[in-house]
């Protein structure tokens, strides 16, 4: 993996759950929807080895007025709502998020949700451009995914749970870029000081204070 | 067994589960992309897609 002009390119090859999520992410494109990859799916395009179901995807709220529209283009791409049905699609956005999947298959189903937070606001303004097997996708910045993956933790000292983990994967690749003071501005947001010490301290480092 | 052999052992158990993520980690950080992605994609391929 490399960073070119601000753009992190991933000369990976692809799977077969990779090629039936570009082809979701084509569909949101060809709408005009802006969207952010975030958690699972970045782990595994960033290396990460674990299984996952979903792909967890933020939506933007600038394009809301589309979500009528994407509902259609999904019914006619053969995709489902689960839950049904699929002509609810913006409704359940709106009121929090939606899975969807191909019919044939509930692998990957597609887990979207509106960036209505302040957060996730910031998360588009900061996002990162990620070029792979042709496309360029808007991810979170790594930065704040690792701090929600902090933030999800019931015990900060569980170094076992997957968001501990998942947060370890994505500091130690990506340490030399991580920007320090952006990591510590979304940990104080989301209240997990304590979880971003046992990170460093896990990952090797030491005199963090 | 006793409590305290078995806590001996989860204990170990969750380290190693910490230093297969930081070795994966290191892994990907030093590997070509289409290396570790085919060795990651073994994993990936093996889910079950169609119902």
């Amino acid at each position: 993996m490399d960073f070119e002009d601000g753009i992190l390119v991933i000369d990976r090859e692809l799977s077969e759950f990779d090629r039936r999520a570009f082809a979701f992410f084509d569909l949101l494109d060809d709408v005009g929807i802006d969207y952010l990859v975030v958690s699972g799916y970045l782990l595994l395009l960033t290396g990460r080895q674990r299984m996952t179901e979903d792909v967890d995807l933020i939506l933007s709220i600038q394009t809301t007025d589309r979500l009528d529209e994407l509902a259609t283009r999904l019914g006619e791409e053969g995709y489902v709502a689960n839950p049904p049905p699929l002509d609810r699609l913006p409704e359940f956005i709106e009121e929090g998020h939606v899975g969807v999947h191909a019919e044939e298959a509930r692998v990957p189903t597609f887990d979207i949700s509106l960036g209505d937070t302040q957060i996730e606001r910031d998360a588009f303004a900061d996002s990162l451009s990620v070029e792979v097997g042709g496309k360029t996708l808007q991810v979170t910045p790594f930065e704040q995914q690792i701090a929600y993956k902090l933030s999800m933790l019931y015990d900060p000292t569980d170094h076992t749970a997957m968001d501990f983990l998942d947060a370890l994967h994505l500091y130690r690749v990506f340490e030399e870029h991580i920007d320090m003071n952006s990591l510590r501005n979304y940990v104080h947001r989301l209240n997990a000081e304590d979880a971003l010490h046992e990170l460093r301290t896990t990952s090797g480092e030491t005199g963090e204070q | 067994m006793s409590y305290e052999r078995l806590r001996e052992k989860q204990a170990s158990s969750d380290r190693q589960k910490v230093q297969r993520v930081l070795a994966w980690a290191d892994h990907v950080r030093t590997t070509p992309d289409e290396e570790w992605s085919r060795e990651q994609n073994v994993l990936l391929n093996a889910m079950q897609y169609d119902e």
